[in-house]
């Protein structure tokens, strides 16, 4: 309450919740024992911010003894010395000041000593209630702690989680690409150099890009066909590739990369496993509210999967989820040898000024 | 002199284009075929004959072990891949050559040098047995199996296959397809199939779960395996201890 954040607003709190205290103390000794409102008032006074005071002894106290880390029997002798202790103190402090403010002598000596024995319990149960109160912040505290800790947590695993699920550019495709470049060097120099520079923006866009971010589509595109382009060299005229993309779709908003793990799963199960020529078809279209891409691609009935496929799929489900907090977005059609993939991205409301 | 006579296997054409030039200074080689995939490579190793293989790992349909694994008398062979873990670990100790791509020239007369000390020696046959044992022993599990029959490529998906009997050295494959001998041991196929698709029943069978119609009593320490196809397969004691775990 007095340490660590908020300590400012928890003072405040603590001092008028001893107010409120004191004006019932002061209204049960001014209309419950009919004493004047100055003895009322120094009465109460006097008790209350000395226990105030003494509170925040207490508060030390119940924030250095754990409760689940000692004995019980420890915690009991603990208390039990505390309370007898502050109570002792509390009342023969407040009965010396009481006694030397007021001087008049109308009974006010009798009444102290007359109201010993409920003063003694009203102590002990401001010392029980307090300490109820200390420990119940302490715990929640810790609990919010907790909390914030384990949100920490979940965001840096759904981070380190989103890097995996990004598409990680198959070593293979890399030194295949730069075989295919090494060949090009003796036979087509500037071939060689167009394959160099779209390699190297592919792999920069594909390294500098975050899985949070959202990019326009065009962009994505753009990266999408520098991926293809390559692919394009290394294997001429077997792979064939069509886009139908409406440019009216250009500027919406789709999550970085979230293309290009499809078109790769499409060469991958396309180009790289058939003998003939291969196609993939690519198209968008577009509303007010969303988004839908779709790759289309053939591939050889005869072709015996790899077991385990499916899981670039499950990846791209559990991105669109993460980001948009919706489960279907993502629709796969397989038919005797063609594997269709549609996305569909909806319309992401934080940012609307780029999006027309 | 004689020359040896080189193939080059590549799916990608400016990988066969690199080697193609690569060889084109070289005296003693000739270049006498290309191939972009392994059923034209097998149509063009029984044609042609070649004494080395160029031969990229990944291919589509069957990929360079699996040509390897259905070839006779095979050539040496040089295998060139872009970025394979298992690949280079079955390599490591052989003497049979590999090229990580992209490759040197330099690199690459290496192991030109290498095959044709190879190919001049006669004793290339025990190292690719080395070879195919190292490949063997990798873990991978596998999802088809490639077999020869006659001058066709048969490629066998593992999940349409109802037994493995064994034959001597080999072994004998049941599948949907047919009959097929493969020189391979049951051992291989006992490691490297899906563990909870098949169990080895037997000595000499390995039993596809999926095609176990019922189990029947047959003698005191035997069971017999009855097949959806009517196949009755006998099963010895740990055998059958494995089928009861599984089913």
């Amino acid at each position: 309450m007095f340490a660590s954040v908020g300590k400012n607003k928890s003072i405040v709190q603590y001092i008028l919740l001893w107010i409120v205290v004191s004006a019932i103390h002061m209204l049960i000794i001014r209309l419950g024992y009919k004493w004047p409102f100055f003895f009322a008032a120094a009465d109460s006074l006097v008790f209350n911010s000395l226990f105030a005071l003494f509170g925040i002894g207490l508060w030390y106290l119940a924030s250095y003894s754990n409760l689940k880390k000692v004995a019980v029997v420890e915690i009991i002798i603990q208390h039990f010395t505390a309370a007898t202790i502050t109570v002792l103190v509390w009342l023969s402090a407040g009965y010396f000041i009481l006694r030397q403010v007021i001087r008049v002598d109308i009974g006010y000596d009798e009444f102290l000593d007359t109201t010993r024995t409920i003063r003694i319990i009203s102590g002990v149960l401001y010392y029980v209630i307090m300490m109820a109160i200390f420990y119940l912040i302490i715990n929640l505290r810790e609990l919010e702690e907790r909390i914030k800790h384990e949100s920490r947590l979940n965001e840096m695993l759904k981070e380190a989680e989103l890097k995996s699920l990004r598409s990680q550019i198959r070593p293979h495709f890399l030194f295949n690409s730069l075989n295919s470049i090494s060949a090009l060097t003796m036979s087509d120099a500037s071939k060689a150099q167009e394959m160099v520079i779209k390699l190297s923006e592919f792999m920069r866009y594909s390294l500098t890009q975050f899985d949070e971010q959202l990019i326009e589509l065009k962009d994505e595109l753009y990266h999408v066909r520098l991926y293809l382009d390559i692919e394009k060299v290394r294997f001429g005229n077997k792979l064939v590739i069509e886009y139908a993309v409406d440019e009216k779709c250009f500027g919406y908003k789709v999550p970085a990369l979230i293309l290009q793990p499809l078109v790769e799963n499409s060469i991958k199960y396309g180009v790289y496993e058939s003998t003939q020529e291969s196609k993939i078809e690519i198209s968008s279209s577009c509303q007010e509210e969303q988004l839908n891409l779709r790759i289309k691609n053939y591939f050889d009935p005869d072709y015996i999967h790899q077991k385990g496929t499916g899981t670039g799929l499950q990846n791209i489900r559990k991105r669109l989820h993460t980001i948009y907090g919706r489960s279907d977005l993502i629709s796969v059609e397989k038919t005797e040898d063609l594997f269709i993939v549609e996305l569909k991205i909806p319309h992401y409301e934080e940012d609307q000024s780029t999006d027309s | 002199m004689k020359k040896i006579k080189a193939l080059i296997v590549d799916d990608e054409p400016l990988a066969r284009d690199l080697i193609k030039t690569y060889l084109s200074d070289i005296q003693d080689i000739e270049l006498v075929g290309e191939s972009e995939n392994g059923f034209e490579a097998l149509n063009q190793i029984q044609a042609v004959k070649p004494d080395l293989i160029f031969l990229d790992v990944q291919m589509p349909k069957i990929n360079g072990f699996e040509l390897l694994e259905i070839l006779e008398n095979p050539p040496a062979i040089i295998f060139t891949t872009a970025f394979d873990q298992y690949a280079i670990k079955a390599f490591d100790m052989s003497a049979v050559d590999y090229l990580l791509k992209p490759f040197s020239k330099e690199r690459f007369l290496q192991s030109l040098e290498k095959a044709r000390n190879l190919i001049t020696m006669q004793g290339q046959q025990p190292i690719l047995e080395g070879l195919r044992e190292k490949i063997d022993n990798s873990q991978e599990p596998i999802n088809r199996i490639v077999v020869r029959h006659g001058a066709k490529i048969i490629i066998i998906p593992v999940d349409s296959i109802h037994y493995f009997e064994a034959q001597d050295n080999y072994v004998m494959i049941y599948a949907d397809k047919g009959n097929f001998l493969k020189d391979k041991s049951m051992k291989f196929y006992e490691q490297h199939l899906p563990k909870q698709d098949f169990i080895r029943i037997h000595r000499s069978f390995i039993v596809s779960v999926s095609q176990i119609e019922s189990v029947e009593q047959y003698a005191k320490d035997t069971h017999l395996v009855i097949l959806k196809s009517g196949t009755k397969l006998k099963t010895s004691a740990n055998g059958y201890k494995r089928l009861r775990e599984i089913l």
